[in-house]
């Protein structure tokens, strides 16, 4: 294990002995990015993607209060979160689709933003937007794979953990993915974007 | 396959999400010495014949000391309300999906809505079994898909066509925002230079609509943003909440008061009290009966992780249990630590029985509790759309596997889990 695994390891670990701020911290400031983008990846919003964000490590912090943190089981305490944050994702989803959606016809207008222009910042949700929609020609299982392996650069091994299933299976559909991809001609890019 | 996906950005005010964050209220760690004198003191209040009174004594909403709110502040004789406490005490458990049950549904399928493209979302229950729906019709203009019209359809639990209540033109500037059935209303948000309440009044088989208050109520939005609205419609009143341009949130009620507060998670109404639940853990309180007081709820409970109510009974889901207020009297405490709360959402409630979905460890699955026993049983179902399920004015409304054509139980005719 090299030696940022196993700092993260460690903040885990402390977690897991109790809410320790400190940890919690460390893993934010480490991870919160990568949570934040999976976030937006998967409801093309990036609001509802920044509440997720903010949903999973509270989830983080109030089961380390509760002494209830798991067990590291993956390389990388990053697909335990990216596991969590899917699953709020699922959570704001159901609420704020289609206010999200009145909003945007309502002004046309982003909120302010310090990083991106106001056109960049509609630009990349209506591009997200549109991705989502070409990935309907997938199933459910096969687009979590997608998000966490081909998108959020998790491993097959980590895939596995974040979703609970056997790599047998995330290979498998993510073969299956890839296909039914190539075959409905996606245009995006399956390999990641930094 | 060559397209980029849009760029990587960072969190926005990660700082303040992370001490947003740390600043929520936890339920400390359990020490065994801790647990030991309070098991004690639980043996020595059962024999006394007195725990169940004194499990809570009483929920104190205290009126808040920041200063620079926009809000007129509270007049000091209202400074605290309370809420019932509960008197009773019952175990959560879970128990198998009663195969009879398994027969009401098949015997209150509905019908599928008419084929076309676009999205249908289940919006509530009305009094007599209608479900309620609503569909937006998607076309193909040149090479894009606009969204060419919403449709609000009611379908009854006898008959399986489906009664179209109103249709928006979404190219006008007209669309709907929430929808909600309250009772013997339909309340809904919709756009015109701004948002609005509006509301219908129910006619019976809602094969007609009425739109009798118009608005009933009316967020300024001269100079801002309405990012965000959200409904709840309860019998004593009506909130919802916009986001503002300048990053702001605001709670508006039925009564023509507004308050600032946050980006809100859940929330419920007990008596003339919203209670907020906020994305970041704190926990918010409002008396829209005092028309001009807010107040910040002081809870000798752990922090809430969800609030739900029907109007007539709220749900406060904390770590470790559920707390059932009732309007008119005493309530349940519920040591519900079977039940993974932390990873669950999308409460509902409705007399008795209250849903809930569980995103843990990777199925979404929704479970359906008798509060009066404490008994709960998973929906039989892995469907993706199992957020859709729950409890809704006296109705159970399941999602089929198929897609989305539901299923509507009388609750009434569950009888009991026990």
């Amino acid at each position: 294990m090299d030696t940022g695994l196993a700092a993260e390891a460690n903040a885990w670990e402390r977690l897991r002995r109790g809410a320790d701020p400190d940890a919690l911290t460390e893993l934010f400031r480490t991870h919160s990015r990568s949570v934040y983008n999976f976030c937006f990846r998967r409801l093309a919003d990036w609001d509802a993607a920044e509440d997720a964000t903010q949903a999973t490590f509270l989830a983080l912090w109030r089961r380390a209060a509760a002494g209830r943190v798991e067990p590291l089981r993956a390389a990388s305490e990053r697909a335990v979160l990216l596991g969590m944050a899917r699953q709020e994702c699922q959570t704001v989803a159901r609420g704020k689709l289609r206010r999200d959606r009145l909003a945007h016809r309502l002004t046309e207008q982003p909120p302010t933003v310090t990083e991106q222009t106001p056109e960049e910042w509609w630009e990349a949700v209506e591009t997200m937007r549109e991705i989502r929609r070409a990935l309907a020609v997938l199933s459910a299982g096969q687009r979590d794979v997608v998000e966490l392996v081909c998108w959020s650069g998790l491993g097959v091994t980590e895939a596995s953990v974040a979703l609970g299933l056997p790599t047998g299976t995330v290979k498998s559909r993510l073969s299956r993915a890839r296909a039914a991809l190539a075959a409905a001609n996606f245009e995006y890019t399956l390999g990641g974007a930094k | 396959m060559n397209r980029p996906l849009p760029s990587e950005r960072d969190v926005p005010h990660g700082d303040e999400m992370i001490a947003a964050i740390l600043a929520a209220p936890v339920r400390p760690r359990r020490r065994w010495p801790l647990v030991l004198i309070a098991g004690i003191v639980l043996v020595a209040m059962i024999v006394a014949g007195s725990y169940a009174s004194r499990r809570m004594d009483s929920v104190e909403l205290a009126t808040p000391s920041s200063a620079g709110s926009t809000v007129p502040g509270p007049s000091s004789s209202a400074s605290t309300m309370t809420v019932p406490a509960p008197s009773e005490r019952a175990v959560a458990h879970e128990v198998a999906w009663p195969d009879e049950w398994t027969a009401l549904l098949e015997q209150h399928q509905m019908a599928a809505p008419p084929a076309g493209t676009g999205f249908v979302e289940i919006v509530g229950v009305g009094p007599d079994g209608q479900v309620i729906t609503r569909r937006d019709i998607v076309e193909e203009v040149g090479a894009e898909r606009v969204l060419s019209r919403q449709v609000l359809e009611s379908s009854g639990l006898d008959r399986s066509d489906t009664v179209v209540i109103q249709e928006w033109d979404a190219g006008s500037d007209w669309e709907v925002g929430d929808v909600v059935v309250d009772g013997d209303s339909l309340l809904f948000t919709q756009s015109r230079y701004g948002v609005v309440l509006g509301r219908y009044q129910w006619h019976p088989g809602m094969s007609t609509a009425e739109l009798v208050d118009e608005p009933a109520q009316t967020a300024d939005t001269t100079n801002s943003w309405p990012a965000m609205a959200h409904l709840q419609g309860q019998a004593d009143g009506i909130a919802v909440w916009f986001n503002y341009e300048d990053g702001g949130y605001q709670l508006v009620t039925s009564d023509g008061a507004s308050f600032p507060t946050g980006p809100v998670k859940s929330l419920a109404v007990l008596d003339t009290t919203v209670w907020l639940l906020l994305h970041d853990g704190t926990l918010d309180g409002y008396d829209i009966g005092a028309g001009t007081q807010t107040a910040t709820p002081t809870i000798d409970l752990p922090p809430p992780v969800w609030l739900a109510s029907d109007g007539q009974t709220m749900l406060y889901i904390h770590e470790t249990g559920i707390e059932r207020w009732l309007n008119q009297g005493p309530g349940v405490t519920m040591d519900a630590t079977s039940v993974d709360i932390l990873t669950s959402a999308q409460w509902q409630v409705s007399g008795k029985w209250a849903s809930w979905c569980q995103n843990y460890p990777n199925i979404p699955t929704c479970y359906l509790m008798d509060l009066t026993t404490g008994a709960y049983t998973s929906l039989p179902t892995t469907t993706t759309l199992a957020g859709e399920s729950g409890v809704s004015n006296g109705f159970l409304v399941y999602q089929q596997d198929d897609g989305w054509s539901p299923a509507v139980v009388p609750l009434d005719a569950l009888g009991n889990l026990q």
